[in-house]
């Protein structure tokens, strides 16, 4: 296939980015780069923009929503669309990352075989 | 085209991710080694702030990948952790119990082949959805709102008795759900409130009995005993059957004997006397147990505590440990000197929640510790259960003391090495296990039984199987694997010197077999227990074969 979407994965679980980036490459067949910090996304966003940015909220050192403030201050990466995974235990700050901006929220833990479809529902990407 | 694309024959992403699983799994339970080992620690009352952060991090890292593998009850359990680990409050000690009990479940739902990937479960509606043989008879479609009332499992035979006890069910408001006599049971929603099992259909029946008793907490059952085929009665009411009713019986018998199964036991009288010297505690004391049913006196001057005591006559006494001028701790030693009061079940409470504060507080002589500010239903429920324990034990002991040949009355007889502590000992633990011999030795001693522990069946036997044997507890907590001699042989020298009778031997039983578990109870075990078990159901089964 030509040109297919690419979606940069941040999550510092090496298990979680294995999976979603087995299912997102074979049901989805988007092109997957992953990151396993938040400095490490930065960076891969910022030299290369992916067509979106999946980050986990809870990571060692710059944690989600750090990550996803420093990606609203780089000029590449400003309007690349972000789905945070959220956990269930932080239904409290769920109102607070909506309104700093994200695309979406994914709850952890997530059905592997409807990540597909919820990022692209999310994103509003056509199959 | 841009986007995603149908995916690739031959390629299965369940395949993938059961793979993916399998390279990650040392990881994972390298997450859990340190959560148990940081749970451990907090029982212990040593898991530092450091090991606290790390562990509820790994706690929450694990509630995700688990549920994304598809190990939904790994996840809540991580969950859990997860919640009791957060903040830098001390746990409080019932807190780390139930963090030992999700580490075990954590550990256990872990090493199972990981299910299909589920829907993430939030949103998953709380209907029973049974599997395979299953299917709900009342309540209408299962994914429409769910109807109230009690769910009653239903094991019983014919399609035709299956609607009729339906049809019944509902006129009660119950709502009903048919499982399979075979053992199983449902994985999905909420467990049933009860069950009836026909035990006419054969061993499964017991098993599914066992399955029922061994929940959390227990689902009580009545069992169905078919009048034109034998059945063991006895069997059944090991496996955990709360009852027996002919198979014959009306829908309506049945049903009226569920609701009588169900209905909140009466609430004994009981008298609690309660001292505290604030007001406001005082009164949430109160409430709390009065709400329970319970008869309560409340006091606030210590000085008039005697005269109290010799009105009121209390079934329990609940001392506040910080009272001004002479502490709870000293009331309590003074109390435990007196004859009359001797055996009167105390109960603490404490606003230090340390393990050395606790242990000290239980040296002076309390039954129970509660960290204050407590549960309201939590602190009625431990008193509910001290009380019927006191009772039972006062109802139990005479009988098993009397024929007893090494009664303080003969000490010409005693055995060199009996001292009077041993007779006092009401729960031996065999267990060669280190971590799970101290999270008995926690779970036992915070409930006040006294116990004592053994790492091979060898020195066990050697103490409990002599006739007569050296040690004489009432119920024993009896490990399979051991060294130099497993928990069957340790059981069959106690069967052979006539042992069971006076002691209640519970079997902790991990791979075995299940003729091995029919074996040990047909040598007279009181009951099996299966690893990993949950502690507040083990201490359930405890408090059952003292004699509840």
């Amino acid at each position: 296939m030509d040109n297919p979407r690419r979606i940069l994965l941040v999550d510092d679980d090496s298990g979680i980015r294995e999976v979603a980036r087995t299912v997102l490459e074979m049901v989805g067949g988007y092109d997957v780069e992953t990151a396993a910090s938040g400095l490490e996304g930065l960076e891969k966003a910022r030299t290369s923009p992916p067509d979106a940015i999946v980050l986990d909220v809870m990571m060692p050192g710059l944690d989600g929503p750090a990550t996803f403030a420093r990606l609203q201050e780089q000029p590449e990466t400003r309007d690349v669309p972000v789905i945070l995974l959220t956990a269930k235990t932080q239904a409290a700050d769920r109102s607070r990352f909506a309104s700093m901006g994200v695309a979406g929220m994914l709850p952890k833990p997530f059905d592997p075989m409807a990540l597909c479809d919820q990022i692209a529902g999310m994103l509003d990407w056509q199959p | 085209m841009n986007g995603a694309v149908q995916t690739a024959p031959g390629l299965d992403p369940t395949a993938a991710i059961r793979a993916i699983w399998n390279s990650n799994r040392d990881e994972v339970m390298g997450r859990v080694a340190v959560l148990e080992d940081a749970v451990a620690a907090a029982i212990e009352g040593r898991l530092s702030p450091e090991n606290r952060v790390a562990a509820e991090r790994e706690a929450h890292k694990l509630a995700g990948a688990a549920g994304t593998f598809g190990f939904g009850r790994a996840s809540e359990a991580a969950r859990k952790l997860e919640g009791i680990l957060a903040g830098t409050d001390p746990i409080p000690l019932d807190r780390t119990l139930v963090a030992a009990d999700e580490v075990v479940a954590l550990r256990g739902d872990l090493s199972r082949d990981p299910s299909p990937p589920a829907e993430p479960a939030p949103d998953r509606p709380l209907t029973p959805v049974p599997a395979t043989q299953g299917s709900p008879l009342a309540g209408g479609p299962p994914r429409q709102e769910a109807p109230s009332g009690p769910l009653v499992a239903i094991a019983v035979a014919g399609q035709g008795r299956r609607k009729q006890l339906a049809a019944a069910a509902i006129d009660r408001g119950f709502q009903t759900l048919v499982i399979s006599e075979n053992g199983w049971l449902p994985q999905e929603g909420p467990p049933p409130a009860a069950a009836l099992v026909d035990l006419g259909e054969g061993d499964g029946s017991l098993v599914l009995l066992a399955a029922l008793a061994a929940l959390d907490p227990p689902v009580p059952s009545l069992a169905l005993t078919p009048s034109n085929a034998p059945c063991d009665r006895v069997s059944a009411a090991r496996a955990g059957a709360r009852g027996f009713l002919s198979a014959e019986a009306s829908p309506g018998e049945l049903f009226t004997a569920v609701q009588n199964l169900l209905a909140p036991p009466k609430a004994p009288e009981s008298t609690v006397l309660v001292l505290d010297h604030l007001p406001a505690s005082l009164s949430s004391v109160h409430a709390a147990l009065q709400n329970a049913g319970l008869a309560v006196v409340g006091l606030t001057e210590p000085a008039r505590l005697w005269e109290a005591m010799e009105e009121t006559q209390p079934d329990l006494l609940i001392l506040e440990s910080s009272l001004p001028g002479v502490g709870g701790a000293e009331l309590c030693q003074v109390l435990r000197s007196d004859a009359r009061w001797a055996s009167l079940p105390v109960l603490l409470l404490t606003a230090y929640d340390n393990a050395a504060a606790t242990a000290a507080l239980f040296d002076a002589g309390a039954d129970d510790v509660v960290a204050s500010p407590f549960d309201g239903a939590d602190l009625a429920a431990r008193v509910r259960n001290r009380l019927k324990r006191t009772r039972a034990l006062r109802g139990h002991a005479p009988v098993a003391r009397d024929g007893d040949p090494l009664a303080v009355d003969h000490p010409a007889t005693r055995t060199a090495g009996t001292v009077a502590a041993e007779d006092d000992v009401q729960v031996v633990v065999v267990e060669d296990d280190p971590l799970l011999a101290e999270l008995l030795r926690h779970a036992l001693t915070t409930r006040g039984y006294r116990f004592r522990h053994f790492t091979d069946g060898q020195a066990a036997a050697d103490e409990l199987a002599g006739s007569p044997p050296a040690l004489r507890p009432r119920v024993v907590l009896l490990d399979v694997g051991l060294p130099a001699l497993n928990g069957f042989g340790v059981l069959r020298q106690m069967a052979l010197t006539d042992n069971l009778a006076s002691t209640r031997v519970i079997m902790l039983t991990a791979h075995s077999s299940e003729t091995e578990i029919l074996n040990a109870l047909e040598l007279g075990a009181f009951d099996h227990v299966a690893k990993p078990f949950s502690m507040p159901v083990l201490m359930q089964r405890v408090r059952r074969a003292l004699g509840d």
